[in-house]
């Protein structure tokens, strides 16, 4: 008896749990076209969307391409006008790139965010890019005329990042928690797309879900330091000289100045110098201070750099504020100037660097 | 004890009968008369009963066998000669001195019994013994002179090992026995012997260590075998159902084995061993499904290599048992879960089949439980060209005409094939049902539903008991003394101790 109860209870909890969303979501595998990307504009007052499919195949070499649209007051609306007009059900499960024109990201991306989030089949690991001043849909369809699967660019666009950087910070889960958290304030990283080429371009500032600026790629190197996720980069210095930074830590303290908050950043790295102007060049103690200095002074004015443009555009692009609030003091002492923080911040730089040989450079002796 | 015998003569077939009181209780037993078996066996053209007398006295004594099942060397060497040779049996006046003289060693043969009883001595003739009869004492001497045709020993045909013994257990009781005690030389191997089947008559025999088995278990199974009331036992299931506690559970709660090598180490173990005559194998309980999962490879190879062996089936196990499931959940409802690549490649192979996922596996499930079964009916040549034909040709020309996909032949081929990795078939058997089951939890409630399946598994196997041991020991067991030889084969000189809810006694195996 306690059996069958045991059983019965089992069978109604699916039951139940097969209730919550139409019919388990049952679809067959082959009745439902995978969206790879998806392009999402704002044009007119109307959400514009574009679908990219792979079709009968992983690759261009198996298998074809496929485009559908979709428009629409809100999200929702263009997302149903996709569904109703595309011949099979549509799924945002294999979803890897959501790309966002330039039309929607001057309107504000914090209610497409929300849409997406909201979304139980869309795959929260997505990644999302702007598409620097023109709409998304042309990347899709660009990619449709010239049968290019351009999941493929933007994978491999993904993957030399992450050589140099830890993780990706542009997520859906991401993003959408750091506009929860810091009031619309968020990065997103950009590309520029033209004859067919993407280019990643940095990190677009937004405030309030909206474009504010477009950081160059010192910059946005400068602000990947300040948050702590550089992996290894390369720099050039003067006199020829080219160095692989690697192995870097970041620390910011923040401390209660009289008149302003002190954050100092500790950055500590190891470089390893990988080219000379002059291979004959004798690598004695003074001239490895010399570069050693020279990196110093580069990486500083790296993160000032960040930290110019910061103040310029007032958009905590480091994730200040998770920093400060760790900090009950200070956070307290800015009671009333949560929002308005970044013009009280100093900053205080130091460096430890560590110098080491490359092993082909023979003459380091 | 005070004994009174009454005779009491029936006209019925001749037959006399003995009344015994003893104890207070009244006993009927049939009295040993050749009369009555020359009118039994009068019609049966291979029971031999015949008068000889022996040479000087011309005392008559009747000799009782059947042609065939005894040793006819034996037989005339051994019982008969000495009416003619033997100067003591020449001398006998009368058949208390002869029957005497026959058991006291005049009669060439060592293993004679004295029988009083009708039932034992045909029983004991229709085993294959020979029995002298002497009508005036209503006694018998039962020669076991058996010698009937039987396949010589050779290697096992599910259990083979490339490194170990190639012995194997063949259907006579009696060289079953000899096999066991040749690997347990010890003074504690008890077999005791029983009959089962009203009409068969089938001997069977109970093996086990008396200094570390648990003797309730004996017991047990003794009055379980005791209560089989039926005419016949031609087949295992016949004696199996009757030693089970939960006939109605799928999984195999009694372990069979053909090797010898194997069935001395669960004697070892403490486990209780039944041998039935006519059975090439013998059946060990308690049976646990972590002994389900051993192979006698895995103590003949490395243990490390032992213990991957090991894994390897298990993962086989789980993969036979889910996989139908699984693919039909992931390509029905949870698709997100599949990586892209492998999502449009099932995709691309699936898109001009008319038949749903869950119509495709059970199609496909089917077909290859019908070729399984086809081939197990038809001689062997003409199996394996039918296995050809069924699964590769077929099964290509399905795919080419897009009746099914590709993806599915290969699910359906690798759930096959990793069920053929299990070590025992009748947990093979179980399997095969079982993967039924869950597919189609799976295809009423994608992941939600195999895991209701695989709940409802894992309920019904907690809740079988063997013998008083559960069939998830060791797994279950607080006691993890016992639990170096489950997922992993340990080194052997980890094995301190027997398993525990199965041996009562002497735990330990090794300082």
């Amino acid at each position: 008896m306690k059996k069958a109860f045991m059983i019965a209870c089992l069978l109604l909890m699916c039951v139940l749990m097969g209730g919550c969303s139409k019919d388990l979501n049952k679809k067959e595998i082959n009745q439902i076209d995978m969206i790879r990307v998806l392009a999402i504009d704002y044009k007119d007052n109307q959400y514009q969307i574009t679908a990219l499919y792979g079709i009968g195949g992983a690759d261009t070499v198996n298998g074809d391409i496929k485009t559908a649209e979709g428009e629409g007051a809100t999200l929702f609306e263009a997302f149903e006008n996709l569904k109703e007009k595309n011949r099979k059900n549509i799924s945002l499960a294999y979803t890897g790139f959501y790309l966002l024109g330039q039309g929607l990201v001057d309107q504000g991306v914090e209610d497409t965010i929300q849409f997406l989030i909201k979304d139980e089949t869309v795959k929260i690991n997505a990644l999302m890019y702007i598409v620097s001043k023109q709409e998304a849909s042309n990347v899709i369809s660009d990619a449709m005329n010239t049968k290019n699967m351009i999941q493929d660019d933007l994978n491999s666009m993904v993957e030399k990042r992450l050589e140099s950087v830890t993780r990706n910070e542009n997520t859906i889960l991401w993003l959408y928690d750091e506009i929860e958290d810091h009031e619309g304030s968020t990065i997103i990283p950009y590309f520029t797309y033209e004859d067919s080429d993407l280019e990643y371009g940095g990190y677009a500032a937004l405030y309030d879900g909206k474009l504010v600026a477009y950081l160059d790629k010192d910059t946005s190197l400068g602000v990947d330091l300040f948050r702590g996720i550089v992996k290894s980069c390369p720099i050039y210095l003067d006199g020829g000289y080219g160095i692989m930074i690697n192995n870097v830590k970041t620390q910011l303290t923040p401390s209660l100045q009289s008149d302003s908050i002190k954050v100092e950043v500790k950055l500590q790295f190891d470089s390893v110098l990988r080219s000379v102007a002059d291979n004959d060049q004798n690598m004695n103690k003074k001239v490895r201070n010399e570069i050693k200095k020279e990196q110093t002074a580069y990486m500083i004015n790296l993160l000032e750099q960040a930290v110019s443009v910061t103040q310029t555009i007032h958009v905590d692009v480091f994730a200040l504020s998770d920093v400060l609030q760790r900090d009950k003091v200070v956070w307290q002492a800015l009671d009333g100037h949560h929002d308005e923080f970044l013009q009280f911040v100093k900053y205080h730089y130091n460096i430890q660097s560590r110098l080491t040989r490359s092993s082909v450079l023979e003459g380091w002796r | 004890m005070r004994q009174h015998k009454e005779r009491l003569l029936v006209n019925a077939n001749s037959l006399s009968l003995l009344i015994i009181h003893l104890k207070g209780r009244v006993f009927l037993q049939k009295v040993i008369e050749s009369k009555y078996l020359k009118d039994l066996f009068a019609k049966s053209g291979d029971v031999l009963v015949r008068e000889i007398v022996t040479a000087k006295y011309r005392v008559p004594v009747h000799i009782f066998c059947v042609d065939g099942l005894v040793n006819d060397t034996i037989f005339d060497q051994a019982i008969l000669r000495p009416f003619a040779d033997n100067e003591r049996i020449k001398e006998c006046k009368n058949q208390r001195e002869l029957y005497d003289a026959m058991f006291t060693g005049m009669a060439y043969h060592d293993f004679a019994s004295k029988v009083t009883d009708m039932d034992v001595l045909i029983q004991g003739v229709m085993s294959g013994m020979a029995g002298v009869i002497f009508d005036e004492l209503h006694e018998a001497i039962l020669f076991d002179a058996r010698g009937f045709d039987k396949r010589s020993i050779s290697e096992p045909t599910e259990e083979g090992v490339m490194k170990g013994a190639k012995d194997a257990f063949i259907e006579v009781l009696r060289t079953n026995t000899a096999l066991i005690r040749r690997r347990i030389r010890s003074r504690y191997l008890v077999i005791e012997q029983m009959t089962v089947g009203r009409v068969n008559r089938a001997d069977i025999a109970i093996a086990y260590l008396s200094n570390i088995v648990d003797m309730d278990n004996v017991e047990k199974l003794k009055k379980a075998i005791k209560k089989i009331d039926i005419d016949n036992t031609p087949t295992p299931a016949f004696i199996e159902e009757f030693i089970i506690k939960n006939t109605n559970s799928i999984f195999p709660q009694v372990m069979y084995t053909q090797r010898p090598d194997r069935c001395s180490s669960n004697l070892t173990d403490g486990r209780v061993v039944l041998i039935i005559d006519g059975m090439p194998f013998v059946y060990i309980l308690p049976c646990q499904l972590a002994i389900l999962m051993q192979s006698p490879e895995d103590y003949a190879e490395n243990y490390l290599v032992g213990s991957c062996l090991r894994v390897v089936r298990y993962l086989a196990l789980i993969l036979t048992l889910i996989l139908p499931g699984l693919y039909i959940a992931i390509t029905t409802y949870q698709h997100q879960m599949l990586p892209i690549e492998l999502a449009l490649s099932i995709q691309t192979a699936k898109i001009n089949v008319p038949f749903s996922s869950a119509v495709e596996v059970f199609g496909l499930l089917i077909s290859f439980e019908i070729i399984i079964e086809a081939g197990l009916r038809l001689p062997k040549t003409v199996g394996q060209a039918m296995s050809i034909v069924g699964g590769l040709v077929v099964g290509q020309a399905a795919v080419e005409a897009n009746l099914i996909s590709p993806s599915v032949v290969i699910v359906i081929a690798f759930t096959g094939i990793a069920g053929f990795t299990l070590p025992n078939q009748d947990l093979a058997n179980a399997v095969r049902v079982i993967r039924f089951g869950i597919a189609i939890f799976a295809a009423f409630g994608g992941f939600f539903g195999l895991m209701v399946g695989i709940t409802l598994l894992i309920i019904h196997l907690c809740s079988l008991d063997n013998y008083g041991v559960a069939y998830l020991s060791p797994f279950v067991d607080a006691e993890h003394k016992t639990h170096k030889d489950t997922l992993f084969r340990f080194p052997v000189r980890y094995f301190k101790f027997r398993p525990e809810g199965i041996a009562k006694q002497n735990h330990r195996k090794q300082k």
